[in-house]
């Protein structure tokens, strides 16, 4: 134990501060007389609260200008960086999960917002997760944009997640963002929404440019994904994770139950996605394999009476039809002559050895929808191995490819843009 | 403002530009005179820029009305729209300072009524400017935001812009990719793709238009703070802005 960081013998690389409010300054200052790079203030009670708390952050980042210390926070819940064992999160274990280690970095302006992310993601089942998780709090130093430029540079980073309230430098986001999204998907939830109201102007443009819906366009249009509720992040992340991007709009929908055909169908025109042309031999195929009720088209619904193996020939056909992108299974396992365990058995085989070995099966997105009792969870633990995320409805798994294809359009624009001029 | 003895150095069609002024002394030369741009030298700054309007006139006096209408008469159908200009109107129909369907023969008429009319209210001109066909208007804008910096806007126009609300929003300058991406982000694509008969848009020259447009605020930028081209028309011979607004810095004025 020491008094004061200035009592540690040698170099001190990053402290963390977890002590009331009042006492965070002198900690500060003498870190910076030991020159000590990184400084996490966990603790609340400065500028989010106002007055007293705004002067007392103001004087801390006084404190470190022209040093090298950084700061990140105050009001955060702190940094983990799995590989490197560190973690600085001072909520423990039994109450917020740390996920297993693996491509995703999330960072979060909301604490409460990051805990529950790390907790929702430690439950969302096996496979890797985290690589760097940063809660930047009052971001009165250390920002969203430098976490942003931190996490592209990572070599351990391949997917960015980040939650936001604010801009501090918009600019400067959206300039990284840009170098950013064409090697790495970048997931933002935006929140504080509620703008001041449109100004009054003189101009039609200044006009209709209300704060929110500036931030969603500029966003989109450098390739930065914008979900819309915290459950979407971690719906995402399920497909960026190991799913390859869709290529385009066609969605195909395999199916034993045919109301779900119909209302997934709805929910791709919502989502202005399209349902894609089978082609003729696809559908001649499928013909003369299923008995005359079922309906060889798109949706592909195969009925009450579906088997397991018919529900992956189905499946393996839209694979290998070069005119669908996206192919949403809904899964209806009480239907009497489906087995599950046969069902698994196949699905398992063709997803590891045919669907990648296959040029055209290689690049399809899929995804499903498992609606029934106890046999739904034995297929949903099998499909989260098998890298298929399942989402509780085909709408939300549908306005996740919605989001994915949006992606996949800005890299295909950006791939034949040219470079943007200054401004 | 004192605007009863104002004087502006419009370049007038007769003079043309001020030889010795570039784009950047003349937009300085209105700031000088405490004012922002008549919608006349919004039409010039934007030619000189490389955007074609629709072939317009501009008379400050009987002499040059009537030079203007002999070149009228060369097609007695065409009807024209005559807007006075003056920098104490800053919306022209709330002054019924707008004119439409005039002809050639009501020309001279309609000019001396509108000058007299006027002539208190700082009466400078007159810009005359032939009724574009019918076509789904668009605006094209740009602002300053203040996270953001200089943005471009696209989306349908006209008088209920800020009704309809279909616009999209690109950070300037844009790329061609971004221009793209502002012009399919819109939702009433089918009013792009040529409703009842009206033109269609050519994609491809809307997102050159956009580019090109874009770069003007970043060119400008210690002057120009907001700029409305609304509406641009969709016309068989391509996109023409029927309207143009340049709002200056406020610290400029």
């Amino acid at each position: 134990m020491y008094k004061s960081v200035l009592d540690i013998p040698g170099e001190v690389d990053a402290v963390v501060i977890a002590i009331p409010a009042r006492f965070v300054q002198q900690v500060v200052e003498d870190c910076v007389a030991k020159q000590v790079k990184a400084v996490i203030v966990e603790s609340g009670g400065f500028a989010e609260i106002g007055g007293e708390g705004k002067v007392m952050q103001e004087k801390l980042i006084k404190t470190i200008e022209g040093s090298n210390t950084r700061i990140m926070g105050p009001n955060c819940i702190g940094i983990l960086s799995p590989m490197d064992g560190i973690d600085t999160i001072f909520i423990p274990r039994d109450r917020v999960g740390r996920p297993s280690l693996g491509p995703i970095s999330f960072c979060t302006q909301s604490g409460a917002l990051g805990s529950a992310v790390l907790d929702a993601f430690n439950h969302a089942g096996d496979g890797a997760w985290f690589s760097r998780f940063a809660s930047y709090g009052n971001a009165s130093d250390i920002n969203e944009s430098d976490l942003l430029e931190y996490f592209g540079n990572d070599k351990k980073t391949e997917i960015i997640l980040a939650h936001l309230e604010g801009f501090k430098d918009g600019r400067r986001f959206m300039e990284l963002a840009k170098q950013i999204t064409p090697k790495k998907p970048v997931v933002v939830l935006k929140t504080n929404r509620t703008s001041l109201g449109a100004k009054a102007s003189e101009s039609h443009s200044a006009s209709v440019a209300a704060n929110d819906e500036v931030v969603s366009s500029l966003l989109k249009q450098h390739g930065v994904i914008r979900v819309n509720e915290f459950q979407e992040l971690i719906r995402i992340a399920k497909v960026l994770r190991y799913q390859p991007l869709p290529m385009g709009r066609r969605v195909g929908i395999v199916t034993d139950g045919g109301g779900f055909a119909v209302s997934a169908s709805d929910a791709v025109e919502k989502q202005g996605l399209k349902l894609g042309q089978l082609e003729p031999s696809t559908i001649n195929t499928l013909k003369a394999k299923f008995p005359p009720w079922y309906i060889s088209s798109n949706p592909l619904d195969l009925t009450g009476t579906v088997t397991a193996e018919e529900f992956i020939f189905g499946l393996e056909q839209f694979c290998f039809d070069p005119n669908i992108d996206i192919i949403v299974m809904i899964i209806i396992p009480s239907a009497p002559q489906f087995e599950v365990f046969e069902f698994l058995y196949h699905l398992s085989n063709f997803m590891v050895k045919v669907k990648p070995m296959h040029p055209e099966s290689a690049k399809k997105t899929i995804f499903a929808t498992t609606l029934g009792g106890e046999e739904s969870d034995i297929i949903e633990a099998k499909l989260n191995k098998l890298d298929i995320p399942s989402y509780s409805t085909p709408d939300k798994g549908l306005e996740i490819a919605k989001y994915l294809v949006e992606y996949r359009e800005f890299l295909n624009r950006h791939m034949v843009d040219e470079e943007r001029e200054a401004c | 403002m004192n605007t009863e003895n104002f004087s502006i150095g419009i370049w007038s069609m007769r003079k043309g530009r001020p030889a010795n002024m570039n784009s950047e002394e003349f937009l300085y030369d209105i700031i000088k005179q405490k004012r922002q741009p008549l919608e006349v030298e919004c039409y010039k700054f934007f030619e000189e820029e490389g955007f074609k309007f629709l072939p317009y006139y501009y008379a400050t006096t009987i002499e040059e009305m009537q030079e203007i209408i002999d070149k009228m008469m060369d097609d007695r159908q065409n009807k024209y729209v005559f807007q006075v200009m003056s920098p104490r109107i800053l919306h022209k129909s709330d002054f019924k300072a707008v004119i439409l369907n005039v002809k050639a023969e009501e020309a001279m008429e309609t000019f001396v009524n509108l000058k007299e009319k006027f002539a208190n209210l700082g009466f400078e001109g007159v810009l005359i400017v032939p009724m574009a066909q019918d076509g789904v208007e668009l605006i094209v804008g740009s602002t300053y935001d203040d996270t953001f910096g200089y943005i471009t806007i696209f989306g349908i126009g006209g008088v209920f812009v800020e009704v309809l609300r279909d616009v999209s929003f690109g950070k300037s300058p844009l790329t061609k990719g971004d221009a793209k991406f502002l012009i399919d982000a819109i939702n009433s694509q089918d009013l792009l793709n040529g409703p009842r008969g009206l033109p269609k848009l050519d994609r491809s020259a809307m997102e050159d238009f956009l580019v090109q447009f874009s770069k003007i605020s970043c060119k400008y930028k210690n002057i120009i703070k907001e700029i409305d081209l609304n509406p641009v028309r969709i016309t068989p011979q391509g996109i023409f802005p029927l309207d143009a607004r340049i709002v200056f810095h406020s610290e400029r004025c």
